[in-house]
């Protein structure tokens, strides 16, 4: 299980920096802050800063305090970012969604230096544990809200965008991407439930099981990211296909 | 919430060349929206052009309000003389740029 995690989390960490890295180079063009902040929010959480938590603790403690220092700064920066980019594209003229925002990233940074104090005061791993879960409880749970949020941002836009395609106001792809965001939204659900669960009954949330649940929840995140962000030619052209035959098919 | 002037400008035509009144009118238009999956905060002249082409009519037959062909002109007339100064970036926007 633990070479799985590994390899699944290895798949999750490079795509998630080769989409973030794109995203980032994008915005530097199109000068567009959305790519910006999805870009960051790829680069610095997934890519880096959930890797460098999970392996913190297996290095000496000389380097342990300042990887899993990083790590947890960048974990906590990339998910405030995530927030943000959520509330600035799927509510852009609402400020209760960008207030929203703010207050969960208030919650996660708060969190994140708890989770730091946590991991620094004391070698001890299970003295860790029991002072990380006073940090960990509010990040598990402003991150269901926000995949909750995705989901239902992602699944309510592709219904929206399906009527305008009747009436030839949208693309079939970019529909076709508000679906994968929203099933996106409903896998980090899973594992971040599987998180709630283990943080819960007690579990370390650097043990087996929950890094096993999140690195497979990256996985399938990974073959959503690569069909939103870089979909291959033969999926887009099935997602074409598959849209005119419906449209074409008796009512 | 504020709405797009593409909103503002086919609910004030609809209203001044329909008779309806004011929330009559925004009801109606927004009803029609809701059928294209378009938002009042958002929508666009080009989008709220199509609305009013081919959801609109059908809105305001089922409400009994008479010459529905007149009126449409004229809130499309409406659109046309409007400039968008600002458009709200949207989500779909956003998804075109990011793949």
């Amino acid at each position: 299980m633990q070479v799985l995690s590994l390899l699944f989390l290895v798949v999750y960490t490079v795509a998630s920096a080769i989409v973030g890295v794109r995203l980032l180079l994008r915005s530097r063009k199109t000068q567009g802050v959305p790519e910006l902040l999805a870009g960051l929010a790829y680069v610095t959480a997934p890519a880096t800063g959930y890797p460098l938590c999970v392996t913190a603790p297996m290095l000496p403690r000389l380097f342990a305090v300042p990887v899993y220092m990083l790590g947890e700064t960048l974990l906590m920066f990339g998910c405030c970012c995530y927030l943000v980019f959520t509330a600035k594209v799927f509510r852009p003229a609402a400020p209760w969604a960008l207030r929203v925002a703010v207050l969960g990233s208030a919650i996660l940074t708060v969190s994140g230096i708890q989770n730091i104090w946590a991991f620094c005061s004391t070698a001890d791993s299970a003295e860790i544990l029991a002072r990380a879960r006073v940090g960990l409880a509010p990040i598990v749970a402003v991150l269901g809200l926000y995949y909750i949020w995705t989901a239902f941002e992602g699944f309510r836009y592709y219904g929206m965008m399906k009527k305008r395609m009747a009436l030839g106001l949208a693309d079939a792809v970019v529909t076709n991407r508000f679906l994968l965001w929203g099933f996106a939204g409903i896998v980090s659900l899973a594992w971040n439930s599987v998180s709630a669960v283990c943080l819960a009954l007690g579990i370390d949330l650097r043990s087996a099981l929950p890094v096993f649940t999140t690195s497979l929840g990256g996985f399938a995140n990974t073959v959503l990211l690569v069909l939103i962000f870089m979909p291959p030619a033969a999926y887009t052209r099935w997602v074409m296909r598959s849209t005119r035959a419906g449209a074409l098919a008796p009512a | 919430m504020a709405n797009s002037a593409a909103f503002d400008a086919a609910h004030a035509a609809l209203e001044k060349s329909s008779g309806m009144d004011r929330w009559a009118a925004r009801g109606a238009i927004q009803l029609a929206l809701m059928d294209a999956g378009l938002e009042a905060s958002t929508v666009s002249k080009d989008q709220m052009s199509v609305v009013v082409e081919k959801l609109l009519p059908r809105q305001l037959q089922s409400q009994k309000i008479a010459d529905v062909g007149s009126i449409c002109a004229k809130i499309r007339d409406a659109l046309m003389l409007l400039r968008e100064d600002k458009t709200v970036e949207t989500a779909d926007k956003v998804f075109q740029r990011m793949a």
